[in-house]
C-alpha cells in the first residue's frame, strides 16, 4: 500500500485549520485509519475534539526540522496509512518536495487555501512567496467568497490557470466544487489522473500509427513541402525571436514603468508620431517585435501608442527601405510610399483606438501582468552585475518558451495555408483593381512573409496585379500575418485582435484608396 | 527513493539542446541551404550559443522539485524536431515533389517599367546611382570581365544581378552570347519549342521561393524533361510574352549538367 501525503498550504489565517477540521469531521474521513497530522504553525483556530479521530498530531516549529529523515521517522514512530500536512505558506515548498521519501510514500495533493477576496492582493504584492505554492498546487481552495460575483470568480480562476493550467480552482461555497474537491481526498487512487496518462499514451500511439500512412500515400510529398516551409519559417525566426526575447526581458526588468509611460504620453498627439518613428527605426523584423510589444504591454504602456508602435515597426524598418529600392529599381517613389503608408496606418489606427478610449488592461489577457518576468519572480543566484545578467538570461528564456509556443502554432498554420493559397489566388488574376486589392489582402493574412523580404514576393505578383494592390500586400502583410496575430494572442485577447485586424483593414483601404487617387 | 527532480526543467533543457543540435547539424551538413538564406547564418550560429546558454542557466533549477507540473505545452516543441527527423530536407530529390505541389509559382521574372520617367530619375537615391550606374551607361559592361571566347559565363554568384539587369535594360544585352547553368521549366503560354531556363531564387527562406529565368528557343526542346539541369549557351534577343517584352536566348546549345551543390540562387540585396 502506498502512503499518501496531502499538503495543505496557505498563509496564516487563510483558513487551513478550519479546512482540515471540516475534513476530519466529514464522512470522507471515516474511511481513514492511522493518520498523522503534521502541523507547521499554530493558527488562531485550534483543532478541537482530536481525541475522536485516529489522528496523531506532530508539531514542527521550524523549516529546518523537515529533513531527509523526517518521513522515515514518522514511518518508524507511527506506521501511518495517510499523512496530512498543514504547511506554512511562507516556507519554501520546493524544499519539502525535494526531501527523500521512504519507499511507497508519495505526495498526492498539494492544496492551497486562500481567502478569495485577498487572493489577488497577495499574488500581486508577494509573487515570490505565493507563486511557488500555486504553481505546485493541484487545487486552490478559495474560501470566504460570498461577496464575489460571477465575473470576479472567473477572473480568479483565470489567474490561477495562468500560473499553472493544470491547477483546479474551487470555491468552498459552490456545492459542485465541493463534490469535486472531495474526489481529491478519497483514500484510493483517483481515476482522472490515470486518464491524462492514458491520453498521452494514446497520442503517442496515434502518432506512430500515422508513420506508415505518410510513407505510402501521396500525402507524404505534401507533408514534405509543408514541413520544409514550416521549418524554414522557424529557423529564420529563431534569431529574431531570441533578440526580441532579450530586449523584452530587459525592458521588463530595468526600465521603470513610469518612465515608459511618461515617454509614451508626452504631448498627447505628438506621441503617436514618436511611436511610429520609434517603430520605423527599430531594426528588428516583425516576429522579433512581438515579444517586445508584449513586454511593453505587460508594463501597461498606453494601448493606442503601443499599437501604433507595433504596426509601424512590423511594416517598416530601415532595411525595408533598401529592399524596396532593390526590388523595384527606378521607382524610389514606391519605397517612400511604403514607409509613409506603414507609419500612416499605424498612426491612424492608434488615434482611432485612442478616440474609442481603449485601455490596456481591458484588452490584455486577464492579468498577463502576473506573467511578467520581473526581478522579483526569478530566483537569481548571483548578485551585482552578474546577477542582472543572469536575470536577463533567465527572463529571456521564459519569454522564448512563452512566445515559442505561438510561433510554432503560427508557422504550422502559415506553412499549410501557403501550399494552398497561391493556387487559390490564381483564380482571381486579371480582375478589377478592387478585386485585386481584396485578393492581396487575403494573401497578406495567409502568406507568412517577413517584412524584409516581402517586397520581392510582391514583385513576383507584378505580372498579374496592379501596383497599388501589390503595395497594400507589402505593407499589410506583416501587420495582418496570421502567424503574427497568433503570436500576439499570447498577450492580447482574441476579440481585440480580431477588432484590430478589422480596423487595420479599414484604415488601410482608406489610406491606399487615397494613394490610388493621387498615384 | 531518490531525490525528486524538476521534470519541467529537464524537459526544457532537452528541448533547448534539441533545437541547438538541430540547428548545429543543419549548419554543419549544409542542409540549412534548403531552408534559409545564407545571410541568416551568423544569426543562427549566435542562436545556437544563446540556446546553450539558456540550457546552462536552467541546470540549477533541476534541484527545485516540482509537483503537478503542466507539461503538455511542451508537446508543441516536439513538432519541429519530429518534422526535421521524419522529413529531412533533401534538396535534390524533393525539389520535384515540391514543385508538383504548385507551392512555388513559376514566373518569368519581372517586367517593371523600364522607361523611367524624367522626374523619377532625379529622385533616384545615391545607392541606386552607384549600383545601377547612370541611365544611359552600358550596364552589360559589368559582365565583360566574365567573357571567355566570346561567351559571357554567368556563374551562380552573379546570376541574380545579371538577371535583374537584363530585364531592366535589355537593350544593352541584345546580341551578346551568355552561358548559364539552369533547370528546364515549362511555362504556360510558351510556344512548343520554347522553355524557361530558370533557377529557384530564395529571398529569405523556403517559404518565399520563386523560379526566375530566361526564355529559350530550341529545336531539341522535346528532348528536355522538366527540372533537368543543363548548361545553356545562347545569344540574347527578345520576345513578346503576354504583352511584355522579355529577354530570350536564341541560337542555343545545350549540354547536360550535374546539379550544383547549392541548388538555389540566394538573392542578396545589401
Amino acid at each position: 500500500m502506498i502512503t499518501y501525503v496531502d499538503v495543505v498550504t496557505g498563509f496564516l489565517e487563510s483558513g487551513k485549520t478550519t479546512f482540515i477540521q471540516n475534513f476530519l469531521e466529514s464522512k470522507l474521513f471515516e474511511e481513514y485509519t492511522r493518520v498523522v497530522l503534521v502541523v507547521c504553525e499554530e493558527g488562531i483556530a485550534e483543532y478541537e475534539n482530536m481525541e475522536k479521530y485516529p489522528v496523531e498530531l506532530v508539531k514542527i516549529e521550524n523549516q529546518t526540522e523537515i529533513t531527509d529523515q523526517f518521513f522515515t521517522k514518522l514511518r518508524n514512530d507511527y506506521k501511518p496509512e495517510y499523512i496530512l500536512m498543514e504547511y506554512n505558506g511562507a516556507w519554501d515548498i520546493s524544499k519539502l518536495l525535494r526531501i527523500k521519501m521512504p519507499f511507497a510514500y508519495k505526495f498526492r495533493n498539494i492544496i492551497s487555501i486562500s481567502e478569495a477576496t485577498k487572493f489577488r492582493t497577495h499574488l500581486f504584492n508577494m509573487p515570490t512567496l505565493v507563486q511557488p505554492h500555486l504553481i505546485n498546487s493541484d487545487v486552490v481552495v478559495l474560501n470566504r467568497s460570498q461577496d464575489l460575483d460571477e465575473a470576479e470568480r472567473r477572473h480568479l480562476v483565470q489567474d490561477i490557470k495562468n500560473i499553472n493550467r493544470r491547477t483546479k480552482a474551487f470555491f468552498l461555497d459552490n456545492p459542485v466544487h465541493n463534490r469535486q474537491l472531495e474526489s481529491y481526498l478519497v483514500p484510493f487512487e483517483r481515476h482522472d489522473r490515470m486518464i491524462t496518462e492514458l491520453k498521452i499514451t494514446l497520442f503517442v500511439l496515434i502518432c506512430f500509427s500515422m508513420i506508415p500512412v505518410f510513407a505510402v500515400s501521396g500525402l507524404r510529398s505534401d507533408l514534405q513541402s509543408i514541413s520544409t516551409v514550416f521549418l524554414s519559417i522557424l529557423m529564420q525566426a529563431v534569431p529574431f525571436i531570441l533578440l526580441g526575447a532579450f530586449i523584452s526581458a530587459s525592458i521588463q526588468m530595468f526600465v521603470s514603468t513610469g518612465w515608459i509611460i511618461k515617454q509614451f504620453s508626452r504631448g498627447k498627439w505628438l506621441s503617436f508620431l514618436a511611436a511610429a518613428l520609434g517603430g520605423l527605426f527599430v531594426p528588428v523584423c516583425d516576429c522579433g517585435m512581438v515579444p517586445i510589444v508584449s513586454g511593453l504591454l505587460k508594463k501597461e504602456t498606453p494601448l493606442p501608442q503601443t499599437i501604433t508602435f507595433w504596426l509601424a515597426s512590423s511594416a517598416v524598418n530601415p532595411i525595408v527601405f533598401f529592399t524596396m529600392l532593390y526590388a523595384f529599381p527606378g521607382q524610389p517613389k514606391l519605397a517612400v510610399i511604403r514607409v509613409a503608408a506603414g507609419m500612416g496606418i499605424g498612426i491612424v489606427t492608434g488615434v482611432v483606438l485612442k478616440i474609442l478610449n481603449f485601455q490596456t488592461d481591458e484588452v490584455i489577457r486577464t492579468n498577463s501582468r502576473y506573467l511578467s518576468v520581473g526581478k522579483d519572480i526569478l530566483d537569481v543566484t548571483y548578485s551585482g552585475k552578474l546577477g542582472k545578467l543572469e536575470a536577463v538570461v533567465k527572463g529571456a528564456k521564459i519569454e522564448f518558451f512563452r512566445v515559442g509556443e505561438y510561433v510554432i502554432m503560427g508557422a504550422m498554420v502559415s506553412s499549410i495555408l501557403q501550399t494552398v493559397v497561391p493556387q487559390f489566388l490564381k483564380n482571381f488574376i486579371g480582375g478589377s483593381v478592387l478585386i485585386q486589392f481584396l485578393v492581396m489582402m487575403i494573401a497578406a493574412v495567409f502568406m507568412s512573409t517577413c517584412s524584409t523580404s516581402n517586397a520581392f514576393i510582391g514583385k513576383s505578383f507584378s505580372f498579374n496585379f496592379a501596383t497599388i494592390p501589390i503595395l497594400s500586400f507589402i505593407v499589410m502583410g506583416p501587420m495582418l500575418d496570421f502567424k503574427n496575430l497568433i503570436m500576439l494572442s499570447e498577450i492580447l485577447k482574441r476579440r481585440f485582435i480580431l477588432l484590430l485586424a478589422g480596423l487595420v483593414i479599414i484604415v488601410s483601404s482608406i489610406v491606399f484608396g487615397v494613394i490610388g487617387i493621387f498615384y | 527513493m531518490g531525490k525528486k527532480r524538476n521534470v519541467e526543467a529537464v524537459i526544457q533543457i532537452s528541448i533547448l539542446l534539441g533545437i541547438a543540435v538541430l540547428l548545429f547539424y543543419s549548419m554543419i551538413s549544409k542542409k540549412i541551404n534548403d531552408y534559409v538564406h545564407p545571410r541568416f547564418f551568423p544569426g543562427i550560429w549566435l542562436s545556437i550559443l544563446v540556446l546553450l546558454l539558456f540550457a546552462v542557466s536552467q541546470i540549477s533549477n533541476i534541484k527545485k522539485a516540482r509537483h503537478n507540473e503542466s507539461l503538455s505545452r511542451y508537446i508543441l516543441f516536439l513538432i519541429p524536431l519530429a518534422a526535421a527527423i521524419i522529413f529531412p530536407a533533401n534538396g535534390v530529390k524533393n525539389a520535384e515533389l515540391i514543385i508538383a505541389n504548385g507551392n512555388r509559382q513559376e514566373t518569368i521574372g519581372v517586367t517593371e517599367n523600364q522607361e523611367v520617367e524624367d522626374e523619377d530619375v532625379l529622385d533616384v537615391t545615391e545607392e541606386i546611382v552607384e549600383e545601377e550606374m547612370l541611365a544611359g551607361d552600358d550596364i552589360s559592361e559589368k559582365y565583360a570581365k566574365y567573357e571567355v571566347d566570346g561567351v559571357t559565363i554567368i556563374q551562380d554568384d552573379i546570376f541574380a544581378e545579371w538577371f535583374t539587369d537584363t530585364y531592366n535594360s535589355l537593350d544593352f544585352f541584345l546580341g551578346k552570347r551568355y552561358q548559364l547553368l539552369a533547370q528546364v521549366y515549362t511555362v504556360d503560354g510558351f510556344a512548343e519549342n520554347q522553355f524557361l531556363a530558370g533557377r529557384y531564387f530564395m529571398v529569405c527562406c523556403a517559404a518565399d521561393m520563386v523560379v526566375y529565368g530566361v526564355a529559350c528557343e530550341s529545336d531539341i526542346r522535346s528532348q528536355l524533361t522538366d527540372e533537368e539541369w543543363i548548361t545553356v549557351t545562347g545569344t540574347m534577343s527578345q520576345c513578346d510574352y503576354e504583352g511584355e517584352t522579355v529577354p530570350m536566348l536564341t541560337d542555343i546549345t545545350i549540354e547536360k549538367a550535374e546539379a550544383p551543390e547549392e541548388e538555389y540562387i540566394y538573392y542578396s540585396y545589401y
